[in-house]
């Protein structure tokens, strides 16, 4: 049987099954090494206390924040906020502060499925997708820690599930939800306005018409964007930002970060930094933390990010010859997550990090299980692939014994 | 349509503004520290003022802003432009307390600068006030907001403000730190000499 034939109840048992093992792996042992701040989840962690006023851990870098306030206004509050919610819910230990990581990171492998499912309507190449995504390490390691990326990266997904489901509301509340967590949210919009553009671009080249429905659809998304961005910040604002409007918040945050360039605070976290086209080459790893028996290390499985090269050139060829919606898809997820770093890049001189990539991983994931699926090789090969990317992921997993 | 074309091409010079303004600010400010370094004042003042200007042009808050004004406080001070070093700094102070409690040693230590360039201007009350800010904080981070020479300066403000008792008290509390802080330094001959005026 080949994947494409798995039947639905297989599948959804397959589906399940996946899902299940992600989020045990996600929140295996999350409270090792104790409270220890990994990474940059020091300035997160620290900004969840400051806002609910309870004892911060040793080292905040932030001691002199007003009480009761965000004190990281270079990022927007949502992300922040919903750690603390967790530490309100869950109480002030490991597991609350990264557990809606490890929620978001199980999410962000559903929504592959459901993305890839919808457009390839191929259970066999969706869960394929999902596996791959699951199987990334970089995605495993913002998958349990407090930091943003992988809430931007579900809810940047979650846009485009809706888009696709064709749900342009949600979709541009979805997307400005990412915006309201971090900045790089935006590339939500950018992948809806880049997959509509190559699709209404190709409609026009065949017909010599433009199909006004699909214009409508995105200029609606974009729309309901903009008019929640401010709406959903002032609501969040609303008790724990310093910022008198929501349109005062996104200004010092643009200017933050379309202006800061030399200036950096004391303490700061000596992270290696990375320009977009190293990331391709899988080079610069975050050494996030090593500790014990745990190393987590920031590198993506060389079986998803080696294939960018081919993946994308498959794209290219498909999305011209037929305008596969999968293919379209992925051109329009790494146009609009990755070539923004790589224009800003060439623009200027700020700092870019590996993990900046994470958003392209799940459209690397769905184009290689497509790529895969149309290439007429052995059942063997394919799955000495999908093998291949696994054992990538157990060399990589962060344990390396018993805690 | 010719309107929302303008609006777009407004909006993306807004943004685009934002780029090309961190660039020029830091070529601004490397030439001003140059001048400075150079001893030529005047130019590290145009200098300083352009790079307040381009930073403007960003948030209030942002902190290329808040370097701006530090740096040209710190010019102020070298060039006994008083008047001028209370205007930075008071626009500092503001933006400092927005962000931090009021017990940010930095915000500390700038209101007893706020302190010392209202005493060279002869606002003796003003400044007592602000070195009661600044010493809130000291008392707190003693070696690194100098509390002693904070203590001297208060001593000085209570002498010239006619309270000799006071003022008594503060250059004995300012010996006293300086004997923790700076044994053998140099602000004991200054305590010296200023209590003898």
């Amino acid at each position: 049987m080949s994947p494409a034939e798995l039947s639905p109840r297989y599948s959804r048992v397959l589906l399940i099954v996946l899902l299940a093992m992600s989020f045990g792996v996600r929140t295996l042992w999350l409270d090792y090494p104790g409270r220890v701040a990994i990474l940059d989840e020091g300035y997160y962690l620290s900004s969840a206390h400051n806002i609910l006023g309870v004892e911060q851990l040793p080292g905040n870098p932030y001691p002199y924040a007003r009480p009761g306030l965000d004190p990281l206004i270079e990022h927007p509050i949502a992300g922040k906020l919903l750690i603390a919610l967790s530490i309100r819910l869950l109480g002030d230990t490991p597991y609350a502060w990264r557990l809606p990581s490890a929620a978001a990171g199980t999410v962000v492998i559903w929504l592959v499925y459901l993305v890839a499912h919808r457009l390839t309507r191929r259970r066999g190449v969706s869960l394929a997708a999902a596996t791959f995504t699951a199987l990334d390490p970089m995605m495993l390691v913002n998958s349990r820690i407090a930091m943003l990326e992988i809430f931007v990266t579900a809810l940047i997904l979650a846009a485009l599930y809706f888009y696709v489901r064709r749900l342009p509301v949600l979709a541009g509340v979805a997307s400005a939800l990412a915006v309201c967590v971090k900045l790089t949210g935006v590339s939500a919009i950018l992948c809806v306005v880049a997959f509509e553009t190559m699709r209404a671009l190709r409609h026009r080249i065949l017909t010599r018409r433009w199909n006004v429905a699909r214009l409508r659809s995105v200029a609606l998304t974009v729309g309901v964007c903009v008019i929640c961005v401010p709406l959903l910040l002032w609501l969040f604002n609303s008790r724990a930002s310093l910022f008198p409007n929501p349109f005062d918040n996104l200004r010092y945050m643009y200017t933050h970060l379309a202006a800061t360039f030399s200036f950096r605070p004391p303490e700061a976290v000596v992270v290696p930094q990375s320009r977009p086209w190293q990331w391709l080459l899988n080079v610069r790893e975050i050494p996030y933390l090593s500790q014990g028996v745990l190393h987590l290390r920031g590198l993506y499985n060389p079986f998803l990010i080696f294939a960018f090269g081919p993946v994308v050139a498959w794209a290219v060829w498909l999305a011209a010859r037929r305008g596969g919606s999968a293919a379209l898809m992925v051109l329009a997820i790494a146009g609009g997550c990755y070539l923004p770093f790589v224009a800003g890049a060439l623009l200027v001189p700020r700092p870019a990090y590996l993990y900046y990539f994470l958003p392209v991983i799940p459209a690397l994931a769905i184009g290689l299980a497509s790529l895969g699926a149309s290439l007429r090789l052995p059942r063997a090969i394919k799955a000495g692939y999908l093998v291949a990317a696994a054992a990538a992921f157990v060399y990589y997993f962060p344990f390396r014994g018993w805690p | 349509m010719a309107v929302s074309r303008l609006l777009i091409a407004g909006l993306v010079a807004v943004l685009a503004g934002a780029c090309v303004n961190g660039p020029r600010w830091e070529a601004t400010m490397a030439r001003a520290r140059q001048e400075r370094e150079r001893g030529d004042y005047t130019a590290a003042e145009r200098s300083l003022l352009d790079a307040l200007g381009q930073a403007d042009r960003l948030h209030p808050l942002h902190p290329y802003e808040l370097e701006t004004n530090t740096e040209l406080a710190r010019l102020y001070f070298k060039t006994g432009d008083f008047a001028k070093a209370k205007d930075a700094l008071t626009r500092l102070v503001g933006k400092l307390e927005t962000l931090y409690r009021e017990d940010h040693p930095s915000i500390g230590a700038m209101h007893g600068d706020l302190g010392r360039a209202c005493d060279a201007l002869g606002q003796l009350d003003e400044a007592h006030a602000h070195y009661v800010k600044a010493l809130a904080v000291a008392v707190q981070v003693p070696a690194q907001n100098a509390i002693d020479y904070l203590y001297l300066d208060m001593a000085v403000n209570a002498q010239r403000r006619g309270r000799t008792e006071e003022a008594g008290a503060l250059f004995a509390k300012a010996e006293s730190a300086a004997r923790q802080l700076h044994p053998g330094g140099a602000i004991f001959d200054e305590i010296r000499t200023k209590r003898g005026r």
